[in-house]
């Protein structure tokens, strides 16, 4: 139900996103606490190749966690979670499965 | 190779480089179009960042971002940066990356376009500014830049050059046929020499004419004098084999006269022998003259066989071996043989006299039709000669044998093959039928 009520966040308010959050990622990144992004989107496209229409990064019990939708090539829509640190991809789930 | 195809290669190669040429120079200028709408929009976006500048807590924020999502979204295709005292303030598309702007100073005001990489090392469009903020900002001056993927303007182009493929492969292919017809156009008068050249060889036609375009007219003078030249040739040839018939009729009658006294001076073996050697000497003659005339022959001689076998058989019926025989002519009137009437003349008085010497009874003159070639045959009714050794007496070329028949024969079969045709013998049961076998000739006798 977290996914859900994310969505309906998304949906109610587009400027939903805490907005410095690229800050934090580009601070994580020069404290080589975090991959690039471009790596990130490879390991993406490498698990489930589409398009990455939103993500977000999260810090999760001391984790960096990227969480991304993406709208696969069967039109299915994805929400995968990757470990920021080492691009390992943790979970991918349809939307709304759950 | 052909002038024409000669002529279509190079028209083509041309127009296939100056479309390829045009097709460049648009796709430069699309690009460059492109590029000019992109740095207006850059503009535009500059400006809306500059207007949404504000002070925060932490350094300089915008308070209104540019509305396109693309800034939002990470790595989104447009970016914008502000470079001021405190450090950077980037959008959300930047992410975790910055613009690496290059360290030239520019006065308030001035704007620099820059071509940098951006994020996943794409390459960007970025348009820069500087500008100094007024106290209520910090009274700093700060560098503003808006950035843009140039895939998508590379994009556009490739997209456009798509569109444009089509219709230049089409306008490629419509200039070459239209060069194509032009050139059958042009060169047709071309063909018309080649169908005229042949017209004279086949003897319908005198002369080229003087009505040909002004590049062909020189090679339908050459022809023709070359034409003329040839006839004068001809001529000259004509007039010195019946000069030297002429010449030779006197010495001939004296040496036959002398043979004549001989014998009625008792001496018959001696006049024998001489008038055996004159009459070979006159074959001889008579040969050499042939050969001068068919080499002399005009392509559009025309003979009527049915006058000249109507003279020669007038001729043979009031010779020793021919007014005992039955001549049947069965050729009828007005029928043209390609020939010279001199040598058809030659030609079927040498083989009517050999059939005269060996028919029985008759001999037979006729003329058939078939598959284009007029054959003309004389048959007699004699011993015939055996089928292994007409060849041989065709073939003998000049050697009279002692009745004369090879030398007949060979005169007949040469100025038949001086006409295109030829010679054949074949069994006449009993007998031997030689038909000369002639190129068709449709006509009148000139």
């Amino acid at each position: 139900m977290k996914h859900l009520a994310l969505i309906l966040a998304l949906l109610a308010s587009p400027a939903w996103a805490d907005r410095a959050d690229h800050d934090r990622a580009r601070r994580a990144l020069e404290a080589g606490e975090i991959l690039p992004l471009s790596e990130i989107l490879q390991a993406a496209e490498a698990a489930r190749p589409g398009r990455v229409i939103e993500l977000e990064l999260e810090r999760d019990d001391g984790r960096w966690i990227y969480e991304l939708e993406l709208v696969a090539r069967d039109g299915q829509l994805y929400e995968m979670e990757i470990d920021a640190a080492t691009g390992t991809v943790l979970e991918i789930e349809r939307e709304g499965d759950d | 190779m052909s002038l024409r195809l000669r002529l279509a290669l190079a028209g083509a190669l041309a127009i296939v480089a100056a479309l390829g040429l045009t097709a460049f120079g648009l796709s430069q200028l699309f690009g460059a179009h492109v590029e000019r709408r992109a740095v207006a929009e850059m503009q535009v976006q500059l400006d809306q960042v500059l207007a949404g500048l504000e002070r925060g807590s932490d350094g300089l924020t915008l308070a209104r971002a540019p509305a396109d999502p693309r800034f939002d979204k990470p790595y989104g295709g447009l970016y914008w940066q502000i470079e001021g005292p405190d450090g950077l303030t980037r959008s959300r598309s930047l992410w975790d990356s910055a613009l690496d702007l290059p360290d030239d100073t520019l006065g308030d005001g001035g704007v620099h376009v820059h071509r940098l990489t951006g994020p996943e090392d794409a390459p960007l469009l970025v348009m820069e500014r500087s500008v100094t903020l007024p106290q209520r900002l910090g009274g700093a001056a700060v560098r503003v830049a808006v950035g843009m993927a140039a895939a998508e303007l590379e994009e556009a182009r490739r997209a456009f050059m798509a569109d444009l493929a089509p219709y230049m492969g089409l306008l490629a292919l419509g200039l070459i046929a239209a060069g194509w017809v032009q050139l059958s156009v042009g060169l047709h008068p071309l063909r018309g020499v080649g169908a005229r050249v042949a017209a004279l060889r086949a003897g319908r036609g005198e002369r080229m004419g003087r009505e040909w375009p002004a590049e062909v007219l020189p090679v339908a003078n050459e022809i023709d004098a070359l034409l003329a030249a040839r006839e004068a040739e001809t001529d000259r040839a004509r007039g010195r084999a019946a000069d030297l018939a002429h010449g030779l009729k006197t010495p001939f009658q004296a040496l036959m006269g002398e043979a004549a006294r001989l014998r009625l001076a008792g001496e018959a073996a001696r006049a024998n022998a001489i008038e055996d050697t004159a009459r070979a000497m006159r074959r001889t003659v008579d040969r050499e003259l042939a050969r001068a005339r068919t080499a002399a022959r005009t392509a559009d001689a025309v003979a009527d066989a049915a006058q000249v076998v109507e003279r020669l058989v007038a001729v043979l019926r009031r010779t020793p071996d021919g007014e005992t025989l039955d001549w049947r002519i069965e050729i009828p009137p007005g029928t043209c043989v390609g020939l010279d009437e001199a040598d058809l003349s030659e030609a079927l008085g040498a083989l009517a006299e050999n059939a005269a010497r060996h028919a029985r009874s008759r001999v037979i003159l006729s003329v058939t039709e078939q598959d284009g070639q007029t054959l003309l045959s004389v048959s007699d009714n004699g011993t015939g000669i055996p089928s292994d050794r007409r060849a041989e007496l065709i073939a003998r070329h000049g050697r009279a044998d002692e009745s004369g028949m090879g030398l007949g024969l060979s005169i007949a079969a040469e100025i038949a093959e001086a006409a295109g045709g030829r010679l054949s013998l074949s069994d006449a049961t009993p007998g031997l039928t030689a038909t000369l076998v002639l190129p068709a000739r449709n006509g009148s006798p000139a």
